[in-house]
């Protein structure tokens, strides 16, 4: 439910658009965040300094309530609780492009003759209310944020392998060009490649190769000749997938940094160590 | 089995642009028309494999009611996609194209004879446009996003489920094909309760389905819809607990049979 900001309830309401309450607030802080293989996390935290609100929250007769609503993917996650702060977990593959997050305060119990002193006069002497389960009691402003999956998917994501005629067997170039980074090679080998590289048992191989492709890739913006390779898909992506591993790219070594991006390729094709070396 | 495939932008592209010059290709008028489909296309990875031959037992000879087994058929064929995967397009205009094409050109051969009208049909039912093309038009993603909407469901299994859903055209529309209602679970949940519960109070009294529980009349479960709409406007709906939200409903329900029916 987004809250239009005109919208008018039975009984006042607390959020920042309305004057409902007198010099009184409730604030919710809500962040996404990936965890491992791409679940969408949301960090939350709640601030209310009306005291009435907050003791129907103590008595289980309210709870915070909070909204996650992504048209593209047809999901509306809903979650309560009673904490100020903490952690809600989705399914990976929950989100996709546009999220609304709306945080909320609900009567969960019937209410007689809610009042408080913090009540706009225009209400009137000593007014009170009957709410029921379902009234909304708080509201956050509806928050946007948009959920990228080249921002969450692999880093190979953003490779394409592209067929070539004119490049020899055995060989492979990068075109870094369009939105995505083409890798290209003779077709004959594309094909052999792209069944090697949605296989389980020879996935490690295929991935391997994407090793000095990704070299080639970070000396590029790290050389950064090209300001329009700024606004492709793939460097906002690569550039994200730094960031998420605590490193800087004008300070890295693109050689070192790109086998951290792939997390130590090596390691893929070689047998298994021994947990005493 | 075989992975998932898709297709990649710039052939789905291509291919949508050139549909007029294709479109001998989608009414199927002559054998010898060319194919406009190239053998360009991804495969997501192991984890999306599936049997194709499902999409051979596909039934076109059907009307919306009988989409039934249909919607069982592909949602189970690829019931290990995420929503967010779902939402792809490339990959149901793969499927519409390449892989349930005898499918789609027998189900959906309303194809206008106007060339203008004809590209506008088949850009509907062959590809995906938007949200609504996704759980309303597309040939064969509509079926997965109907099975994906209905396993929300947590009171009944999915046939059950579908089978309460696709009774009506009118239900149909409201319950899976706006999405307001149908994302929310909890709400889905109690509208699919009390119809399910409609229908078996409408057996026992009948001691057969066939007769259609007063709920399910098109004056009434459109002024239904409206008072949940207007309800939820006010108080949030999908806060309440499975008994809270039943209480209310069984309460709108019997009001309106009541009023309609003096």
């Amino acid at each position: 439910m987004k809250l239009l900001p005109n919208k008018t309830f039975p009984h006042p309401v607390l959020r920042e658009d309305s004057d409902d309450y007198v010099r009184r607030q409730f604030q919710a802080t809500r962040k996404f965040d990936v965890r491992n293989d791409y679940v969408p996390v949301l960090s939350f935290n709640f601030a209310l300094n009306e005291e009435v609100i907050d003791k129907l929250l103590k008595e289980n007769k309210a709870t915070y309530f909070v909204e996650i609503y992504c048209p593209t993917t047809f999901v509306r996650r809903v979650f309560c609780t009673n904490e100020i702060s903490g952690e809600f977990v989705l399914d990976k593959g929950d989100l996709y492009r546009k999220v609304e997050v709306s945080a909320f305060v609900i009567c969960t119990k019937v209410v007689k003759q809610y009042s408080s002193a913090n009540f706009h006069e225009d209400f009137g002497d000593k007014p009170s209310f009957d709410l029921r389960p379902g009234d909304v009691l708080a509201a956050s402003s509806t928050e946007i944020c948009y959920w990228d999956t080249e921002l969450t998917a692999p880093l190979t994501s953003v490779f394409d392998i592209v067929a070539n005629d004119n490049i020899a067997r055995g060989m492979y170039e990068v075109d870094t060009g369009g939105d995505k980074v083409n890798i290209q090679m003779h077709p004959r080998d594309k094909e052999q490649f792209e069944h090697m590289r949605h296989s389980s048992e020879y996935k490690p191989l295929a991935l391997f190769a994407y090793f000095p492709v990704v070299v080639e890739v970070l000396k590029q913006m790290k050389d950064a000749d090209n300001d329009d390779d700024e606004n492709t898909k793939w460097y906002r992506s690569i550039e994200y997938k730094i960031d998420e591993i605590g490193k800087n790219m004008e300070s890295s070594d693109p050689f070192i940094l790109a086998q951290e991006l792939l997390h130590n390729p090596l390691e893929y094709i070689l047998p298994k160590r021994e947990t005493s070396d | 089995m075989q992975r998932t495939r898709f297709f990649r932008q710039n052939t789905l592209d291509a291919l949508e642009a050139s549909i007029d010059q294709n479109l001998p290709w989608y009414r199927g008028e002559n054998d010898n028309a060319p194919s406009p489909i190239s053998d360009e296309y991804g495969e997501m990875s192991d984890s999306t494999s599936t049997d194709f031959s499902c999409f051979d037992a596909l039934n076109s000879n059907c009307a919306d009611s009988d989409d039934l087994k249909n919607v069982i058929v592909i949602y189970n064929a690829f019931k290990f996609l995420s929503p967010q995967q779902a939402s792809d397009g490339r990959i149901w205009s793969y499927a519409t194209h390449c892989l349930a094409e005898n499918y789609v050109r027998q189900r959906w051969n309303n194809i206008p004879k106007d060339d203008d009208k004809a590209t506008k049909y088949i850009r509907s039912h062959y590809f995906v446009s938007g949200t609504r093309g996704l759980i309303r038009d597309n040939a064969v993603a509509r079926l997965w996003w109907m099975g994906h909407i209905a396993s929300r469901c947590r009171d009944y299994d999915l046939e059950r489920t579908l089978t309460i859903l696709l009774r009506d055209s009118d239900v149909r529309a409201s319950l899976l094909e706006r999405s307001s209602l149908s994302m929310s679970n909890e709400i889905f949940s109690g509208v699919v309760r009390l119809l399910g519960k409609s229908l078996n109070d409408c057996s026992a009294k009948d001691k057969k389905e066939d007769k259609d529980p007063n709920i399910y009349k098109r004056e009434n479960f459109r002024e239904l819809m409206k008072m949940l709409n207007r309800r939820g406007g006010r108080i949030m709906l999908n806060a309440l607990d499975a008994q809270q939200l039943d209480d209310i409903l069984n309460d709108m329900a019997d009001k309106i049979i009541e009023d309609n029916s003096n």
